[in-house]
């Protein structure tokens, strides 16, 4: 080479400035950045206790309305043990309390904001909006997005509890930080109940049991740890069961139903047992099947819910069943993101009643019923990024917002039943997709028939790599719904639009009833 | 196989030592390995293409655009670049390592996280103040990102991508004549220390 000395040490001045300036700059933003607290730290799977959520009580009923209030507040909890985690709660209550209603008897659920002005780490107004998913909800009780209850404000959400019976969740949907309020903990399951479930010969009371699974991380000093991987999602290294840690719960030798929600930000699942036994699927997402479906796996993509049961009968006593999880392709995994939770089976005495699963469970279920012969039209839902966004046919929230709440992908009279054909052509991201309002059946998934668990009527469905999903639904309301991912980083991001049902009248706006500042006043 | 083509003769009444053109056994040698280093940058170019241009679709046609620029010039080293090229070829190397610097370092203002700054967006890809009714600001800080949301880490292949481009510079440097070579290593250290200077009042005031 011909360069001399000093040649070499100018360039070496300039090469070792572009070599160590932007190393220093990556280090020191780590250093500032939240430190991950250790695996070593984690606790042991299978060392903490199952516990189910309170279930909430009205303060108030009448002759056909169930009044209850929620409060949404800050708590400090022991999730990690040793640590405090600064977590936000229904009630102050992570997971929120279980609701628990009747068909046919409307509910008024005043949710209050008592958040504070600030999160603590991550410095955003915690704006909310209560969406109880898997209701046919007027459009202003439905938690429109953008429809927003800031701190120190109130709204009452109506809820007709009409449909068929079914495991619900309310959950936060406020505009641009939906993913950290429901990390911060404002999930909660609602158990709607109707006479035909309550007439089958299954699974109730203590071994009717809600598993609402998310999962998460946390930082040094016990708080949540917030990475959303360039916004395509977030994944814990901690597998959660109502809160709890992989925990470990006691089961009789009997049938147990479990109604499990994903909720989790953007973890789908694959369950199965350790034993190898199978599980009955008995229901999805908008209740129970028309025929239970026994599997060895299946998988439970955020926001679906499933109801299964297992059969801890042939079991003996001291023997420990595990719920494993093996990872859908396209998640982020950890050392034990690969189990959930365990079942010890114990000898106590149990109740022989309601201990079988009939071969007919709900074959009229009307969503059920619809085939795409009754379609009058087939639409379609690209799913994709688009210069560093999540879109749908190309649009986001924004778009919606700027075009003041008016553009819609889909506008299907009141009554119409129509094909949504949902297709995602990329292969390294999975989308579960929620439509708001409707129930729908999956009729084919890259045209073949759905999977065995998926065959009962639903309001979330998986579409995964290089899938596209068919569904066929009667749009029975009015006004604007959204449509979403449910990858709450992705719906943040803004994997998020609306339809719109047209009828002649009476058609409500989603910001038709703001919510009002404190203090309350009891005008419902 | 052609060699390195090198300036024939020096300008008349020009400083003959000063315009001396590099020369000697090696030089053909010197020229293809700053080719094969060239040609490594851009094959780590390519490969991170892809992703690129999911997040951002510009960001990755200027990452292609790069890549088939170096492997024009690896293959020009390679042939026998001609001598009035060498100095272009200094120029393209030193900016892309300049590109990189300030992208790990200050950001650039083209990234689509930044894009909206000049909007008063508040640097988000969403309109950030466009939430009717809605006090405060409700986008979420990530600790360690905030408004540097725009400067990337530094990885694995940027190291291996910019150890290529500083080897393929300080051999193409050692290709032009003395007197340039002199001017550009001047401009380079004084790029250099300005980088330690402005490095060292960020880090210690």
């Amino acid at each position: 080479m011909s360069l001399s000395r000093r040649d070499l040490m100018k360039l070496g001045v300039v090469g070792g400035a572009a070599l160590a300036l932007p190393l220093e700059r990556t280090v020191s933003a780590k250093s500032s950045a939240q430190g991950r607290l250790a695996s070593s730290r984690l606790p042991r799977p299978f060392t903490m206790q199952f516990r189910t959520p309170p279930v909430l009580r009205p303060y108030r009923t009448d002759a056909t309305t169930d009044f209850y209030k929620v409060y949404m507040k800050p708590l400090q909890a022991e999730v990690v043990p040793g640590l405090q985690t600064p977590l936000w709660g229904y009630n102050g209550l992570v997971p929120g309390p279980t609701v628990k209603v009747a068909q046919g008897r409307r509910t008024v659920m005043r949710q209050v904001n008592n958040l504070p002005g600030k999160h603590p780490v991550l410095s955003y107004t915690p704006w909310t909006s209560v969406h109880l998913h898997g209701s046919p909800s007027l459009p202003q009780y439905d938690g429109y997005a953008s429809d927003i209850t800031n701190p120190g404000q109130y709204k009452d959400y109506v809820y007709p509890n009409t449909q068929t019976g079914r495991t619900l969740w309310y959950h936060d949907h406020g505009l641009h930080h939906t993913a950290e309020n429901v990390l911060m903990g404002l999930a909660a399951q609602y158990q709607l109940v109707d006479p035909l479930e309550q007439a089958l010969p299954i699974p109730k009371g203590e071994f009717d049991v809600p598993l609402l699974v998310s999962d998460a991380m946390f930082a040094s000093d016990g708080s949540l740890y917030f990475d959303n991987h360039s916004e395509s999602g977030m994944f814990g290294d901690v597998v959660l069961v109502n809160g709890v840690p992989w925990p470990v719960m006691k089961v009789k030798r009997r049938k147990y139903r479990f109604r499990i929600l994903n909720a989790s930000i953007s973890r789908s699942y694959q369950w199965s047992l350790d034993s190898g036994d199978p599980m009955t699927v008995i229901a999805t997402d908008a209740g129970l099947m028309p025929q239970p479906q026994t599997v060895q796996r299946f998988r439970h993509g955020a926001a679906e819910r499933y109801e299964v049961v297992i059969d801890f009968g042939k079991m003996p006593v001291g023997r420990r069943v595990v719920l494993r999880n093996t990872s859908p392709k396209n998640n982020i995994d950890y050392a034990n993101t690969n189990k959930v939770m365990a079942f010890d089976v114990v000898a106590d005495d149990f109740d022989r009643a309601n201990n079988t699963v009939p071969d007919a469970l709900n074959p009229t279920n009307p969503a059920m019923l619809l085939t795409a012969a009754d379609a009058v039209r087939t639409r379609r839902l690209d799913l994709k990024r688009k210069h560093g966004m999540w879109t749908i046919n190309g649009h986001t929230w924004d778009d919606v917002v700027k075009s003041k709440f008016s553009l819609v992908e889909a506008s299907p009279r009141e009554g119409d039943v129509e094909i949504w054909e949902i297709r995602n052509s990329s292969g390294g991201w999975f989308h579960p997709v929620h439509i708001h309002l409707i129930d729908f059946r999956i009729l084919d998934r890259n045209g073949k028939p759905p999977m065995p668990h998926e065959l009962g009527p639903k309001d979330v469905v998986y579409v995964g790599e290089n899938e596209t999903v068919r569904v066929v639904a009667r749009f029975e309301g009015r006004g604007k719904y959204m449509i979403h991912c449910h990858n709450l980083v992705h719906e943040d991001h803004d994997m998020m639009s609306q339809f719109e049902v047209l009828a002649d009248h009476d058609v409500s706006d989603p910001m038709s009833d703001p919510c009002k500042s404190l203090p309350e006043i009891d005008d419902v | 196989m052609s060699t390195t083509a090198l300036p024939s003769s020096s300008s008349p009444g020009t400083d003959t030592a000063a315009d001396a053109v590099s020369t000697g056994p090696g030089l053909a040698a010197q020229a293809r390995a700053a080719g094969a280093l060239s040609c490594i940058a851009a094959l780590v170019h390519l490969a991170v293409a892809p992703e690129h241009f999911a997040e951002w679709a510009p960001a990755g046609v200027f990452l292609i655009v790069v890549a088939a620029g170096q492997l024009w010039l690896a293959q020009a080293l390679w042939r026998g670049l001609s001598a009035r090229l060498v100095p272009a070829a200094v120029l393209l190397t030193a900016g892309l390592v300049g590109l990189y610097v300030a992208s790990r370092t200050i950001g650039l203002p083209v990234h689509p996280d930044t894009a909206g700054q000049g909007l008063g967006l508040g640097g988000s890809h969403h309109g950030g103040s466009q939430v009717p009714g809605g006090h405060g600001n409700g986008m979420p800080i990530v600790p360690g990102s905030g408004a540097e949301a725009a400067v990337e880490t530094v990885g694995t292949l940027d190291l291996v991508c910019v150890v290529a481009e500083l080897g393929a510079l300080a051999l193409l440097v050692g290709m032009l004549p003395v007197r340039q070579r002199r001017s550009v290593g001047n401009l380079l250290l004084a790029v250099g220390l300005c980088g330690w200077v402005v490095w060292g009042l960020v880090r210690f005031t």
